[in-house]
């Protein structure tokens, strides 16, 4: 390491020295920035981990193919050459001729003239196979062909193919480029984000050579925010899109290499098949698809062949009979000729010229290209925002909110027991008759309703007073005895003649309801009959649900506005003393300090309805100009 | 080496040098010589021949193993997710396990093929040409053999001739050296001969055996080759026709390529650095 790169980590050192020296006062003293590690970032580091590696794939997937264009395929091809250049050399015309060999010819011929038997020429006592060599030959020119036409083909394929690769390589490269420019902008953001926080954390009045720099700390946090955001965004835009069409080259260049090297492989099948149908390798007895010999029946045919000529070397030829005989049936095992150290060599070799490369994926199942790639923005926040997981690196949160630390006031409203609600009575929708409705129905507290009426509040939306609607027997409203309910009304009204206005529009009010009656109402000794006849018992057995309470509420309270407006009546505005719930369908739920303006009570209408001030009055609590939420409220919460 | 043998090597070498500066008259046959020469040629051929034939199946596996490198590649571009299960039976494959599948019948094709190619080739191809190559060790002794004895029968000659030209009358023994001397070289060139005659005729016959003995393992190389590229080409075309139709097409008409300059053209698009 050269002196200035040693200053320099040096210097490096002791600045992170100092940095952290910085940071661990920022954490004792004030709260500490930390990085913002967002999911964003989780996401461009995924995409980032990614691109780079696929880079490197794609680089090694083009060296691969130009090491097979240009040496494998080459080299098998030059290999194969040379072997039947070796087989020509043996068992070809000019087989087994040295240098010199025709002197030995010259001699030969002047020996031959001095002679009177003539002998036969060294020549003709080799007992050439005229065919054998042009087998040779020919299979010497088709491989010449097949070698020039295959060799060209991946030179092309290699090139284009690499031409291509290097060209969205350049493409990944720029895109891992703007993720590094975004990172870096982040981290210039966050600097200037703390140094304004440092400045901002001061509580001594700024001096002004500060408030200077504050300001353009700001300014410049403004720009450099925009950047980032600029960036990021079209960072956040982008990457998909250069996924998905490295997916789509990744796609279209497996199925180049693979048609090409299907049509190769195809090529030379078809180059040895023309050859050998031609001079008769083939089996052409059996079946014409089968017609290529299995290894087994090479092999066969290859010993039928050869053992005769191996017997007569090994036996009639006596130097080599004579000599070790031993030796000749040991079988002969090529694999294992070499010696250690060159096999120890080769492999050495093997591995550089045969190094793997894959591309190791942030998702090692599923690949880079994944239709899961999101991050969960929860996992994301446990792993980098978790002031306890990764308490050891960047992030420093001065205060960790322990459980302790968190004094929840109790409300002060200690007697949280609410006085008991006023009576309800009349449960009749309920299967049962109930026979002591008419004892009841004096000290009813609700207001009379039309029969087979059932009101609601459209506001209605608090699930606590939906939970118990099944439980019939507390309904509000009675059908079954709703006939001395009305008759009670009349009463009232009857006592209360002399509001001649009211009484017309609850008389309005009531024969409208009334005027929707479609069955008459039964008597209570029916409900028990068999033979059900089309009643509202039955009716309200089947429409017992609470959209359909809701719903009759509805148009009750409707009605119930339209009267208190058109009464004119000066409407209380009462506060509220306790929570009320709400429990029933139709009643209006509040809090203690609500204030709930009451739009009707029947007492204001008659004063013997139930003077002991336990009441159900109807209010609406407001909100907003036009907004109110209505129902049934207890006179005794206020 | 006995006392003997080591008197005998030690004349031998006096002779050889003789021989060379040429106070010894060597004999020649050159019948013989020719047929050493050609058994020469083919010694060396045929060794060379054996050295190819085992690079050959070097370089076929290299280039397996280069197509098994490119395959896994690519499919590790798409994850480890257990591609045997995926398109097993299917007739199409959806582009995500194209490489996945591909690597795995690259890998076959090395695995299977390459083994089953393997055995045939050694015992029809490679170690008929190395058994050939390792007769010669016997023939090469024998040659050895007979070029000591014609030393000897060399020597043997130029010393009995030397007897005769220059006859020491005074010698008592002269009679007697000259005697054992001729009996001596009739001897030496006897074995000299006998060696010489075999080989003359034996050497032939093993190079013209050559021709039957070779030829079927050519044979069964190019049937092999055969064999191999065939199955290989069967079990890539499978996958191949897995694909869309449109694709082989495509590829046919170079239009794959061209779709992957769309991609390209896409991503530049991108505007990355812009």
């Amino acid at each position: 390491m050269s002196v200035g790169k040693l200053k320099k980590g040096l210097t490096e050192f002791g600045s992170s020295v100092k940095d952290t020296v910085v940071s661990v006062s920022d954490t004792v003293t004030t709260v500490r920035i930390h990085r913002d590690y967002d999911k964003d970032d989780e996401l461009i580091e995924h995409y980032k981990h990614d691109l780079s590696k696929a880079k490197s794939g794609l680089s090694y997937i083009a060296s691969q193919q130009k090491k097979m264009a240009s040496s494998h395929w080459g080299k098998l091809f030059k290999l194969n050459i040379r072997i039947v250049e070796h087989f020509i050399q043996l068992l070809g015309t000019d087989s087994l001729s040295f240098k010199g060999i025709e002197d030995y010819y010259h001699d030969f011929d002047k020996f031959q003239a001095t002679e009177e038997i003539p002998m036969v020429h060294p020549k003709e006592r080799q007992f050439l196979i005229e065919s054998v060599h042009s087998e040779l030959v020919n299979y010497m020119s088709s491989l010449q062909q097949g070698k020039f036409k295959i060799t060209q083909d991946w030179d092309i394929h290699e090139k284009s193919l690499k031409l291509r690769i290097t060209e969205m390589n350049k493409h990944i490269s720029d895109t891992l480029k703007l993720i590094k420019k975004r990172n870096k902008k982040k981290t210039n953001y966050i600097k200037t984000e703390h140094k304004i926080s440092k400045l901002m954390k001061k509580t001594a009045p700024l001096e002004t050579k500060e408030q200077d720099q504050l300001n353009t700390l700001e300014s410049s946090l403004k720009e450099e925010e925009k950047e980032y955001t600029k960036i990021n965004d079209k960072l956040k835009s982008i990457l998909p899109h250069v996924i998905s069409f490295l997916d789509e080259f990744v796609e279209n260049i497996t199925k180049i290499i693979l048609c090409k090297q299907v049509e190769t492989y195809k090529e030379i099948a078809q180059m040895l098949d023309y050859f050998c149908t031609f001079h008769g390798f083939l089996d052409t007895s059996g079946d014409p698809h089968n017609k290529i010999q299995s290894y087994e029946d090479i092999i066969s045919k290859w010993e039928e062949a050869t053992t005769p000529t191996r017997l007569q070397i090994e036996s009639f030829i006596s130097i080599i009979y004579d000599k070790k005989p031993e030796l000749i049936d040991t079988e002969i095992d090529e694999k294992d000729k070499t010696s250690s150290a060159a096999k120890m060599w080769n492999k050495i070799t093997d591995k550089v010229v045969e190094k793997k490369h894959t591309v190791k994926t942030k998702d090692h199942v599923n690949g880079i290209f994944n239709d899961y790639l999101s991050v969960d923005p929860l996992q994301a926040f446990l792993q980098n925002n978790d002031p306890n997981s990764n308490i050891s690196e960047t992030y420093h949160p001065s205060k960790v909110v322990d459980v302790d630390d968190v004094y929840i006031p109790k409300p002060v409203t200690a007697p949280v027991i609410s006085p008991k609600l006023p009576p309800r009575v009349n449960t009749a929708h309920s299967s049962k008759p109930l026979p002591t409705v008419a004892a009841n129905k004096v000290t009813t507290p609700l207001p009379p309703l039309p029969p087979d009426r059932f009101v609601y509040n459209s506001n209605f939306s608090r699930s606590d007073s939906l939970d118990s609607i099944h439980s019939d027997n507390e309904s509000i409203i009675s059908d079954s005895s709703s006939h001395s309910t009305t008759s009670l009304v009349s009463d009232i009204l009857l006592h209360n003649a002399s509001a001649d206005v009211v009484n017309k529009h609850l008389k309005k009010v009531y024969n409208s309801s009334k005027n929707d009656i479609k069955y008459s109402p039964i008597p209570e000794r029916f409900a028990d009959l068999d033979i059900p006849p089309a009643t509202d018992d039955l009716i309200f057995q089947k429409t017992t649900t609470v959209t359909y309470k809701l719903h009759e509420f509805n148009k009750f309270f409707d009605k119930i506005i339209a009267l208190s407006d058109s009464m004119q009546l000066d409407r209380r505005v009462l506060e509220a003393k306790y929570d009320f719930p709400g429990i029933e369908p139709g009643d209006l739920s509040f809090k203690t300090g609500d204030k709930i303006e009451i739009i009707f009570d029947f007492q204001s209408i008659d004063t013997l309805y139930s003077n002991d001030q336990k009441n159900w009055l109807i209010g609406a609590s407001k909100f907003g100009q036009d907004h109110f939420r209505i129902g049934f409220v207890p006179s005794n919460y206020f | 080496m006995s006392w003997n043998g080591l008197k005998k090597a030690i004349n031998r070498a006096g002779a050889q040098v003789m021989l060379k500066t040429g106070q010894i008259e060597s004999s020649t046959d050159k019948e013989f010589e020719f047929e050493e020469h050609r058994y020469r040629a083919m010694e060396t051929t045929s060794t060379k021949l054996q050295r190819e034939l085992k690079h050959y199946m070097e370089s076929l596996r290299l280039l397996s193993n280069a197509q098994i490198n490119v395959g896994e590649s690519l499919s590790s571009f798409y994850g480890a997710s257990p591609s045997s299960e995926l398109g097993a039976d299917k007739s199409t494959v959806k582009h995500s396990e194209l490489s996945q599948l591909y690597y795995d019948v690259v890998k076959d094709l090395s695995e299977k093929c390459f083994t089953d190619v393997e055995t045939p080739y050694n015992q029809t191809v490679l170690n008929p040409v190395s058994r050939f190559n390792s007769y010669y060790v016997e023939v090469n002794e024998a040659i050895k053999k007979r070029a000591r004895k014609q030393i000897d029968y060399d020597a043997l000659k130029s010393k009995v001739k030397k007897l005769i030209e220059k006859p020491n009358s005074s010698d008592a023994e002269y009679e007697t050296k000259l005697a054992s001397a001729q009996s001596d070289l009739q001897e030496s060139e006897k074995t000299y001969l006998a060696l010489n005659d075999q080989l003359k005729d034996e050497l032939p016959k093993l190079v013209n055996l050559r021709i039957p003995f070779l030829d079927p393992s050519f044979e069964a190389f190019v049937k092999i080759q055969l064999r191999f590229f065939t199955e290989s080409y069967e079990e890539l075309n499978n996958l191949q026709m897995k694909l869309d139709a449109k694709t082989r097409e495509d590829y046919i008409n170079g239009k794959l390529d061209k779709k992957v300059d769309d991609v390209l053209v896409k991503m530049k698009e991108l505007n990355i650095t812009g």
